[in-house]
């Protein structure tokens, strides 16, 4: 079998899951069946991730997560190397950052209107090894549904958009190493006795319609009833208006939500594992070593902890950073 | 009606010699009576009588008829119609505040809080208002109770959106489109049944007052044909001319005909142009308010709400219903069709100029989002630059406002020349019936005391 007739195959098995997952096919990389069967495989934590079910021979659980090692020590601001991507984003005078927005804590609008989050630390600290200069970012807000098509037609240079990466989203785009390692949890009011999602059987759960959340929540054991919304944080307005008992989604979203919400916390251990990474297009692979390069120095100064500290304190102290995984 | 028979007898009486069981005699009179003057006189006093008395009854029941509807829409249809209508733009107003006001990132302008403030009061004054205008109407009442119930739930969000916002919560995100979805689909579309069910009754009740008097100018014809005939009748047996009192019925019944005719046509055609300035309101101009409003409030919820879906589809949406093909089509193409004098066609005209305005500063700012300034964008939303959305729609708020203000003195203008018109018209055709009832007795009476 030619390698073209099977990129004709895999391309085929993408449109088929578009079709049948009905618009944001990335975050459905499979349809949504009840009991066994291909589809059913995909368990929480019974895989190692929400990709593996897609597997294709260039793309395994196990090297799922392996990103391209970077080449030598990183070039100074204002020196990249010639001909690089990072030369043409420094000639052009600012780096194009695809972003979701109103996403507490990875992107929010400061009082001045600026962003800030876990995800623009990220950009910014990528801007400075660029140009010496945090503010040389145009950040390019996107809906959900927007991020990948607008990463491949080149209108953005990568994407911080607190994508999960996944192995139908990696036949598109190239990922980054794993940034932040989000896991599904419960968001309750204080004082509740709901400590986490076994105790939510028959009970109305909040989470955005279209998400891996949603998927986690309707094959998940305990049985609560999905209560679906457009956005993750208008489940935060429902748990205060009193019409579901708890919101469930990524536990740095939840995060986000307790910050606005002294009366909430997260509670119960984590029942799915999301791995972000930076979204880079596959036909620069400099950038992606580039980007692991920055990636892997905030951890080792401590940027990484510092941004932790700040946007995610409802999930108590910081764990160890997630380890990089490479390839060559 | 009750002398009818009586007087036949009376005839009876006079004449009759030969009396005979009734029926029967009543026929046998009525033939021997056609046979001389006297005779046909009096039976052509009595139905010359009453068809003057029949005529002048329907005369005076059709202008009292058309007296009490016009009333009704000066003082009842129209007054519930202009507060239906401020409560509509009032509930747009409000939201389109809101919506704009939570752009200015939680610390408002004291003027958006104003804005917000007189729209809930008018909002609310105009139910209580509505709610006693409407009266028994069952379907009306219902809608202003659903609306009086919803709005709580409204302003429960947008207080909760308020306090979230000022804190910098994105979920204040969440509350302000939940309290606008309450609003444009819920609330609204109630508020807009409301005044198209308005709107109905309204054209009913125009269409009863400004309808040609048939029956009315039909009783005055025939009535007048009858004294004419009576007329003839008298020359060719008597051989005078003029009967005083036949005359003066005659005179009295084409009074009574040129003034219904004036008086129904004049109050018609003002009738006519107050209809047309009421649904110049009703039908073009509030809906263009409530499309601009509305579009207004997409835009500032499409800055805000960056993740709830796209929603340039419905400011599109709002626009196109505003105006299109260059102002001839859509609310203010309408407008402008209803719109009779000059200064009318003006201010539609003018309204329609800061349309085209408002959308070239929303495209500037959209076009500002897109490139991912969106600080820059919000700015072209809010500040008071002549060019910016917030001041070029101010300007199409405004432009709009005056056409109604406008259209609504016009009205006023024509239901009173209308109500004028019929003024004196139920007393007047009743004085003009007896005039012309006792004309006739007395005109045949004077005759008829020739033959004794």
């Amino acid at each position: 079998m030619s390698t073209r007739f099977a990129l004709a195959c895999s391309a085929l098995a993408a449109i088929v899951l578009a079709a049948t997952a009905g618009g944001q096919w990335w975050d459905h990389p499979v349809p949504v069946t009840a009991g066994p069967g291909p589809a059913g495989a995909v368990r929480p934590m019974a895989g190692s991730s929400p990709g593996s079910a897609s597997a294709t021979p260039d793309c395994t659980p196990q090297n799922l997560l392996a990103s391209l090692r970077p080449q030598g020590p990183l070039p100074a601001p204002g020196q990249m190397p010639a001909g690089s991507t990072m030369a043409r984003i420094a000639k052009r005078g600012h780096l194009i950052v695809g972003v979701l927005e109103d996403v507490s804590p990875m992107a929010v609008r400061d009082m001045n209107l600026q962003l800030e989050g876990f995800d623009i630390d990220i950009a910014r600290d990528i801007a400075e090894v660029i140009f010496g200069d945090r503010e040389r970012v145009v950040f390019r807000p996107l809906r959900e549904a927007d991020r990948f098509p607008t990463l491949v037609s080149g209108q953005v240079d990568l994407l911080v958009a607190g994508a999960t990466i996944t192995c139908p989203r990696r036949e598109q785009v190239d990922f980054s190493t794993v940034y932040y390692e989000a896991g599904q949890r419960v968001l309750v009011n204080r004082g509740s006795a709901v400590r986490g999602l076994d105790d939510l059987r028959g009970r109305p759960v909040c989470t955005a319609g279209g998400s891996t959340s949603l998927r986690n929540l309707q094959a998940s054991p305990a049985v609560p009833i999905p209560v679906v919304t457009a956005t993750q944080t208008d489940c935060l307005m429902l748990l205060q208006l009193g019409k579901v008992d708890a919101v469930s989604t990524d536990d740095n979203l939840l995060a986000g939500m307790a910050a606005q919400d002294p009366r909430t916390e997260v509670v119960g251990p984590r029942f799915t594992e999301e791995p972000y990474g930076v979204a880079i297009n596959k036909n620069t692979p400099d950038l992606v070593r580039f980007v692991n390069a920055v990636l892997q120095r905030r951890v080792e100064d401590g940027r990484w902890r510092a941004s932790y500290e700040h946007w995610l304190t409802p999930l108590g102290p910081p764990p160890s950073p997630p380890t990089p995984q490479y390839r060559d | 009606m009750t002398s009818g028979r009586p007087t036949v007898q009376l005839s009876l009486q006079t004449i009759g010699t030969r009396r005979a069981p009734s029926g029967q005699a009543v026929w046998r009179v009525r033939r021997y009576d056609w046979d001389t003057t006297p005779g046909i006189l009096r039976v052509a006093r009595i139905v010359l009588v009453l068809g003057v008395l029949l005529a002048g009854g329907v005369g005076v029941y059709a202008a009292l008829a058309r007296v009490n509807t016009t009333r009704d829409i000066a003082e009842h249809l129209e007054p519930l119609s202009t507060t239906v209508t401020t409560l509509y733009r009032s509930l747009a107003d409000a939201d389109a505040t809101v919506a704009a006001g939570y752009l200015s990132g939680g610390v408002e302008p004291t003027e958006i809080q104003t804005r917000y403030e007189r729209d809930l009061a008018a909002a609310t004054a105009s139910l209580a208002q509505a709610g006693t205008q409407a009266g028994g109407e069952q379907l009306t009442a219902k809608r202003i109770a659903d609306i009086t119930t919803q709005l709580p739930t409204y302003t429960g969000l947008v207080e909760r959106a308020r306090a979230n916002n000022r804190q910098g919560f994105v979920v204040g995100v969440s509350y302000l489109r939940r309290a606008s979805k309450l609003m444009q689909d819920s609330i609204l579309p109630e508020a807009a049944e409301l005044q198209q069910r308005q709107a109905a009754r309204l054209d009913d009740a125009y269409r009863r007052a400004g309808s040609v008097p048939v029956v009315a100018l039909a009783a005055c014809g025939v009535s007048l044909a009858g004294l004419v005939w009576a007329q003839v009748f008298l020359l060719q047996r008597t051989h005078r001319v003029f009967n005083v009192g036949l005359v003066l019925a005659s005179v009295a019944v084409i009074a009574g005909l040129v003034w219904w005719t004036v008086a129904g046509v004049a109050s018609a055609g003002s009738l006519v142009g107050a209809l047309g300035h009421s649904r110049s309101v009703s039908d073009a101009l509030a809906p263009a308010q409530i499309a601009a409003l509305q579009a207004r409030a997409f835009e500032s919820l499409e800055l805000v709400d960056r993740n709830g879906g796209a929603i340039e589809p419905d400011f599109e949406a709002r626009m196109q219903r505003l105006a299109r093909n260059n102002g001839t089509g859509g609310a203010l193409g309408a407008a402008q069709h209803f719109a009779t004098d000059r200064q009318g066609k003006a201010l539609v005209q003018a309204a329609i100029d800061a349309t085209r305005g408002y959308a070239a500063a929303h495209r500037v700012l959209r076009r500002l989002d897109d490139a991912g300034e969106y600080p820059q964008a919000v700015d072209a939303a809010v500040n008071s630059h002549p060019a910016s959305a917030a001041t070029t729609f101010d300007r199409l708020d405004a432009a709009l406002k005056s056409a109604v203000e406008y259209e609504h003195g016009a009205f006023e203008k024509d239901i009173e020349h209308a109500r004028g018109w019929l003024t004196g018209l139920p007393a007047g055709t009743g004085m003009l019936a007896l005039v012309a009832a006792v004309g006739v007795v007395l005109g045949v009476r004077q005759r008829l005391e020739e033959y004794r």
